[in-house]
């Protein structure tokens, strides 16, 4: 039965996609985000504290909804990696797989931090922890944080303070604050690829140096990029201004998962598997 | 362009690539003549033991020599090209054979190792990639040998881990599954090293942790394609069959991230490829 409720509720999303088209991402932008996610954990651990018993969190918790959850999130990768198409990631059925994936690690979190005994206070769950969570915040950080991610493009002209900024979408908005090139450098091997390229710019008068692989990190969540450059013309450069309010919490989730991989590599698999074969 | 006799070092591989398949095959023939029953009784069988690992540590050793005198010549790391990351892998995937046999003296599992080396030596060697000493900017940092060496590692384990499952479809008697776990652990471990700092070193590089690139698509794929066999494992479920399936399955989508991925019409706007 649960499974077909699953079906159903990813038919329903297929349905609300064909006729509304993709989600509806900026609409969800903070505070609304956040409120959701507020409201989305607390309905979780609510129902994990006092109805552990019911048919929902039962399924929740059933191998059958983990190996759906991973299988279901799977096959939506193997659709994008095939087809290319990436807006896949903003419809509403992919949104409900990775919704679901993200009820599920939580469920799974609740009941498993520690070792299951009878007085309650088993042992804390490193490993398990450190996995689990790091691939919740990671992912929660990715799915919450869309609508207040953005990315700007704008050029940056030698010796002029420049505030114009263009969305992906090619709309135009202002910068609080405004850009000036003071000087453009590049590097190119003898058969004339680009083996560097520096940019020195002020922005809002404090100089800044940027080259690939070196941002400026203007304010908490926004980062200034050097992408482009003119062979022809160092007058001018190609800046993108990157907000990421919630990438703190994604990098938590990375170091998180990089720590339950150490402890994956040292300790490997439990031993039950060994006494099973 | 370069044409073959302008590739310095890199025509010397073909004595290197041939003394080491040489002696990782003599190392495997060893240990494959060795009775693993009588290891501990017969001297014998020690010695053949020993020798084993002897020749399969010697093809390790001229492997690294190779990369690291290809290292000085090219003035950069060699990890940036189809070709060079062969090597890598061809290094490992010895690596992980040597590592399997002493750790569970799983007779057959420098055979595998030997042809899974011997495939991307020889691919090396008849068609070699054009090697130039050029290093585009966003491949210049520190995040870019952690990378791509991680990768290679965790590769060879899972190609380690993808022969036991084929050895696994046809044969019940050893314990395929236990071993093919832990190489699975291992590689999905480095497999998360390699995801994580790729994010990372893409969120410095091009101001994004995940764009669903192709690439980054299909490394998804692989990654996650691992994480339901582990759970899968976890969890009890599935048969012997299926299992070997899976990784089977799961090795198809790691080649795909690795190589097949740049034969895709939609890897053609891929920020990946670097070689073209």
């Amino acid at each position: 039965m649960p499974y077909i409720i699953l079906i159903i509720c990813l038919a329903a999303f297929s349905a609300i996609q064909l006729m509304v088209g993709n989600l509806p991402v900026r609409f969800f932008a903070f505070p609304l985000n956040l409120i959701l996610a507020l409201i989305w954990a607390f309905g979780i651990v609510t129902l994990w504290r006092s109805k552990r018993k019911s048919a929902f969190v039962r399924f929740m918790l059933s191998k059958g909804a983990t190996l759906c959850a991973v299988s279901l999130f799977l096959v939506f990768c193997l659709i994008i990696g095939i087809t290319g198409v990436r807006t896949i990631t903003q419809s509403w059925p992919f949104a409900f797989v990775l919704l679901y994936f993200q009820s599920v690690l939580l469920f799974v979190i609740l009941r498993g931090w520690r070792t299951p005994s009878a007085t309650g206070s088993g042992e804390i769950r490193w490993r398990f922890i450190l996995n689990h969570c790091g691939i919740l915040l990671a992912v929660s950080a990715a799915f919450w944080g869309a609508p207040d991610s953005e990315t700007l493009r704008i050029r940056a002209i030698r010796d002029v303070p420049v505030n114009e900024a263009y969305r992906m979408d090619g709309s135009m908005t202002m910068l609080d604050y405004r850009i000036e090139l003071k000087d453009f450098r590049m590097d190119v091997y003898e058969n004339g690829t680009p083996l560097m390229y520096e940019a020195s710019l002020l922005i809002d008068g404090v100089p800044a140096d940027l080259r690939v692989n070196k941002p400026y990190s203007r304010s908490v969540g926004e980062d200034i990029y050097l992408t482009g450059y003119n062979a022809d013309d160092s007058s001018a450069c190609i800046l993108q201004v990157v907000r990421e309010p919630w990438k703190y919490a994604a990098v938590a989730g990375i170091v998180m998962m990089l720590t339950g991989a150490l402890l994956l590599f040292v300790a490997g698999p439990r031993k039950r598997y060994v006494e099973e074969e | 362009m370069l044409r073959r006799n302008d590739m310095g070092f890199w025509n010397s591989f073909i004595w290197f690539g041939i003394s080491a398949v040489i002696l990782s095959l003599i190392g495997a023939v060893l240990s494959v003549c060795t009775n693993e029953h009588l290891a501990g009784l017969s001297q014998a069988n020690r010695r053949r033991r020993a020798l084993a690992v002897f020749f399969a540590s010697s093809a390790l050793v001229v492997m690294a020599t190779f990369i690291v005198l290809l290292w000085i010549d090219l003035e950069r790391p060699p990890l940036r090209t189809m070709g060079e990351t062969r090597l890598w892998y061809s290094f490992f995937a010895l690596f992980a054979g040597l590592f399997t046999y002493l750790r569970w003296r799983y007779r057959w599992i420098l055979s595998f190792s030997t042809v899974l080396a011997t495939v991307f030596i020889m691919i090396n060697i008849f068609r070699p990639e054009i090697h130039d000493q050029t290093l585009m900017p966003a491949l210049q940092s520190p995040w870019f040998i952690p990378h791509v060496t991680v990768y290679m590692f965790s590769y060879s384990f899972l190609g380690c881990a993808f022969l036991l499952a084929l050895a696994g479809l046809f044969s019940s008697k050893d314990n395929v599954m236990s071993a093919a776990d832990t190489l699975v652990y291992i590689g999905m471990a480095f497999l998360t090293f390699g995801m994580l700092s790729g994010a990372l070193w893409a969120k410095e590089a091009w101001g994004h942790y995940w764009n669903w690139d192709p690439k980054e698509t299909w490394a998804l794929v692989t990654w996650l394609a691992y994480m339901l066999y582990i759970h899968l494992r976890l969890l009890g479920s599935g048969s012997r069959k299926a299992l070997c399936l899976l990784l089977i399955f799961c090795f198809i989508c790691l080649q795909m991230c690795w190589w097949g991925v740049n034969y895709l019409p939609t890897a053609q706007d891929s920020v990946h490829i670097y070689n073209r």
